[in-house]
């Protein structure tokens, strides 16, 4: 089939500036197009051409400048003008784009794949979303929660949704008890910040109050373990941006904490894997309902065992005793109870984290979510 | 244009400059850049006069005197897709009839100049400006109803393609939200930083605060606030967020609206919740005669229902001055609570102290606001389609702006004496409907105008009419076939979409109306086609 994968507006793909999407579409594209031809539309980059052909990949870039308006005529004119004939327009997290597609592309099949909460009334109005779900043949989703929200402002949506959970790159994270490569890495980052033998907790991720780690760094004053250290990986306490009052609020708690807190500013993406082979255990802090943070798998593949809360997509993910599941994601002390278990049984918290590596080899490669991906394009009958 | 790019110059502070010098002050690359944008206007000047800037977000706007008198020429500080939103808000709110200073074009006709990473715009420079007195209950009021007048005006605006739509409407719960963590935040720094001298302090007043926000959180979500919001945006129009003495200004007409950068989508109550909040801070203590009166002037100019009313009462009575005065503790936790924060807490609690005696007597004038309605559920948000569109983007007819800018001119002649719009009677609307369809070749041209006023044709958003066909659009909703209606729309010639919608709109629109007495129930775009009709019969009876 002829298949077009558009990406949303905001990063381009390949994913070198970065996002959840765009390292998805990566994960996928290269395997997908081993069985169809596929193109890629994503926006503009000044490091990128606007249009070329990569290991059989097509990519086209369409000017955004951010915005969906923009974007959304440039895909409408690209579509109006191609001589392509797409069997199927597969569209990442934006619903709003479904009817123009369709309206310029009416005998493609629309699938959808849905990362965040796109369906909810502030992003969409009730009749486009409607007309949107109606258009679409199925809708993928990121987690079963994303799934169950869609369902909820519409649930005509219900038998059109699709669950694929997302993957991991296999080679990148290993576990440093198996892999030789991740305990060189684990050393030598080790050595770099002046760690030593120090138990890591581990926190990637924004600060900001919806990603919740100033709960992990309260949490510090009831771990028993002294030799504890907690890394917020990806961001830093000062920059030369404004610092945000959450940030401030943090850092002024994290100073006075009894276990030291570091923060490693930002690190590109491909080189977040040596901290998860530096870790002990892998904290995730949401307070928001997160769709399904993708550094759960990523902890996994590392074989880190996890701390993870309660809210929207993340208790899936917990399974087979490989992480503890925080109810309460503003009680610092459920956090604390979790990581005094598994620092003073680091022989068992290991065990746990290969468990969590185990389930990422049997489900959550990108191998799987193409196959996943393959079959829900093949399960639609085509137009033509 | 060279490739001097903006960006903040706080960073030049030292010891010999304090920040109000440094206010003061603009790198000379962002003076000469200035010069460069002038150029490009039909004008020569004579006189530049720094007036402020913002050194933290590189922003300023000079006064300067020109062949055509006084103007100002304002960089804006925020990113230009940002800033086009505000200043399509200003060119609507014009077209509108506010007493907001038009934008004048460039010698190519464009509304605004991108250089340096930012926008540029020029107005006149309204004279006489006058400030009114603070805290006097009679400068208050005129202050709050040019506040109303303004968001009256706002009503209905769609904001430009390509800019980036700024909306507060729909979070108000996360506002909340984060102001109850946030005063949580104070207690962990409070706890965190014993040794200091306003921890002690801060831990006693703390619960209480979080209490009163908690409470008023339960009755927020007990309020209208969904149904309300549910209208729309466009319904609702913008608030000011920056709104008060000094960017209310007395001049000629009525109160004068300046500094329209960070408008944004939202219950417009907001701003004028701002000013009472922190006019009982600087009094000191909270005096009802004072709020009642600024309230009565506010719904003269645009009316409040129960439901507003109920809702700027919990948005009052939430500790916003507690939370605004205190939040900075984060920053630097023990400079802050070592010298500044126990003075503040004292300020706070007194003034607090006949707070709720007031709030709870005010209470009783919810009678005094009839209910609003918000029966439909259906929302609505952003089908409109009807831009504001500006210049700079392509400009295919030179003449059509000409014409436009004298249509403008005439237009601010008019609404700036007009008397403040009272309500109209059901048989005014009767009357005015026939008219309308009577004599559509003539309200054609003339929402052309009007029309232009606003916008720039360019592209086919442009051509489309302001006027949306309500009943046929829900009605298309209803039958999932919207994405036919909105290409129907699309495609449409004026002419073609006044047929369609001269009958079912018109009909409707007096049916519909059981609180014809107040503006506040009226879809917008009835409105918009109100506006339009009385503008016509005023042009008329001027021939």
């Amino acid at each position: 089939m002829n298949v077009l994968l558009i990406c949303t507006e905001m990063l381009p793909v390949p994913n070198i500036r970065g996002g959840a999407i765009q390292t998805y579409i990566c994960g996928v594209s290269h395997l997908l197009s081993e069985q169809h031809q596929i193109t890629i539309i994503s926006r503009t980059d000044p490091d990128l051409p606007d249009e070329e052909v990569v290991n059989g990949l097509r990519y086209v870039r369409i000017d955004s400048q951010r915005l969906l308006d923009i974007y959304k005529e440039g895909i409408v004119k690209y579509l109006s003008e191609t001589e392509e004939k797409y069997d199927i327009i597969h569209i990442f997290n934006r619903p709003k784009l479904v009817l123009p597609v369709s309206e310029v592309a009416p005998n493609s099949r629309i699938i959808l794949s849905m990362h965040n909460d796109m369906f909810k009334p502030e992003k969409i109005s009730r009749a486009e979303g409607a007309a949107a779900v109606e258009k679409t043949d199925k809708i993928i989703t990121i987690s079963k929660y994303i799934g169950q929200t869609i369902v909820s402002y519409f649930p005509e949506a219900e038998p059109k949704i699709v669950p694929i959970y997302s993957g991991v790159d296999l080679s990148r994270f290993a576990p440093w008890m198996k892999s030789e490569s991740a305990l060189q890495a684990r050393k030598a980052i080790r050595s770099k910040y002046d760690l030593g033998s120090k138990k890591i907790i581990l926190f990637v991720g924004r600060l900001s109050r919806n990603k919740g780690p100033h709960v992990l760094v309260k949490a510090m004053s009831e771990v028993k373990s002294k030799d504890a250290v907690l890394v917020i990986v990806g961001a830093a306490w000062f920059s030369d941006d404004r610092v945000s009052d959450y940030i401030a609020y943090t850092r002024a708690l994290a100073d006075r904490s009894p276990i030291p807190v570091i923060t490693t500013g930002f690190v590109q993406a491909d080189e977040v894997h040596n901290w998860f082979c530096a870790a002990d255990v892998f904290v995730c802090t949401s307070i928001w309902e997160e769709p399904l943070a993708r550094v759960h798998y990523e902890a996994m593949a590392a074989g880190l065992p996890f701390i993870t809360t309660a809210r929207g997509g993340n208790p899936e993910i917990v399974q087979n005793d490989n992480g503890y599941l925080v109810q309460n994601p503003e009680d610092p002390s459920e956090y604390a109870n979790y990581l005094n278990k598994m620092l003073s049984n680091l022989d068992y918290t290991r065990e746990m984290g290969l468990r969590g590596r185990k389930m990422v080899e049997e489900n959550f490669t990108w191998n799987h979510v193409a196959n996943n991906i393959l079959s829900v394009w093949e399960s639609i009958p085509s137009e033509n | 244009m060279h490739e001097y790019t903006i960006e903040p110059w706080d960073h030049l502070v030292d010891s010999a400059t304090s920040e109000a010098d440094l206010e003061q002050y603009v790198p000379p690359e962002l003076e000469k850049m200035a010069y460069e944008v002038i150029s490009h206007y039909d004008m020569s000047v004579s006189e530049m006069t720094l007036i402020t800037s913002k050194p933290d977000k590189g922003g300023a706007i000079w006064k300067i005197e020109t062949n055509h008198g006084p103007r100002s020429i304002k960089v804006l500080h925020r990113q230009p897709t940002r800033s086009l939103f505000s200043i399509g808000a200003q060119v609507y709110v014009v077209g509108q009839g506010a007493r907001v200073a038009p934008l004048i074009p460039t010698k190519e006709n464009h509304l605004y100049v991108q250089a340096g990473g930012k926008l540029w715009i020029v107005t006149d420079w309204i004279t006489p400006l006058e400030q009114l007195m603070k805290i006097d209950l009679e400068g208050a009021s005129a202050l709050c109803y040019g506040l109303g007048e303004f968001h009256r005006h706002t009503r209905g605006y769609v904001p430009p393609t390509g800019s980036a739509k700024s909306s507060r409407l729909y979070r108000w719960n996360q506002y909340y939200e984060k102001m109850i963590q946030k005063i949580g935040w104070f207690r962990d720094i409070a706890h965190a930083y014993p040794e200091t001298v306003a921890s002690p302090h801060l831990l006693s007043v703390v619960d209480k605060f979080e209490q009163q926000a908690l409470d008023m959180y339960e009755k927020f979500k007990q309020s209208s606030y969904r149904k309300m919001i549910a209208k729309g945006e466009a319904h609702w129009g913008l608030a000011h967020q920056d709104y008060g003495w000094s960017n209310g200004q007395q001049g000629p007409g009525g109160i004068w609206v300046i500094d329209l950068d960070g408008v944004s989508y939202d219950l417009p109550i907001r701003d004028l919740r701002k000013i009472i909040t922190s006019t009982m801070d600087d009094m000191g203590t909270w005096d009802l005669e004072w709020i009642r009166g600024v309230i009565d002037a506010y719904h003269q100019a645009n009316p409040l229902d129960q439901e507003t009313f109920e809702l700027l009462w919990i948005d009052m009575a939430f500790p916003n001055e507690f939370y605004k005065h205190v939040k900075e503790v984060v920053f630097e936790p023990v400079n802050f609570m070592n010298t500044e924060l126990d003075a503040i807490l004292d300020r706070i609690t007194l003034t607090e102290s006949n707070k709720w005696e007031v709030l709870s007597e005010l209470a009783k004038d919810k009678e005094k606001y009839l209910p609003g309605d918000y029966s439909e559920e259906e929302v609505i948000y952003d089908v409109t389609p009807n831009p504001v569109v500006l210049g700079n983007t392509e400009f295919k007819n030179n003449s059509e702006f000409k014409k436009s800018d004298t249509s403008k001119a005439q237009q601010n002649l008019l609404s700036t004496f007009e008397e403040p719009k009272k309500s109209k009677s059901k048989e005014s609307k009767k009357s005015e409907t026939k008219k309308f369809l009577q004599e559509p070749e003539s309200l054609r041209s003339r929402i052309q105008r009007i029309q232009a006023v606003n916008s720039i044709k360019s592209k086919n958003s442009s051509n489309k009419d302001q006027l949306v066909d309500l009943d046929l659009l829900l009605k298309s909703i209803l039958e999932d076939d919207l994405p036919k209606l909105l290409k129907k729309m699309n495609e449409e010639k004026p002419s073609k979409t006044l047929k369609n919608t001269e009958r079912p709109s018109s009909t409707k629109s007096v049916k519909k109306r059981k609180f014809n007495s107040n503006s506040e129930f009226e879809s917008i775009i009835a409105k918009v086609q109100r506006k339009k009709l009385e503008h016509e019969r005023k042009t008329k009876k001027k021939k």
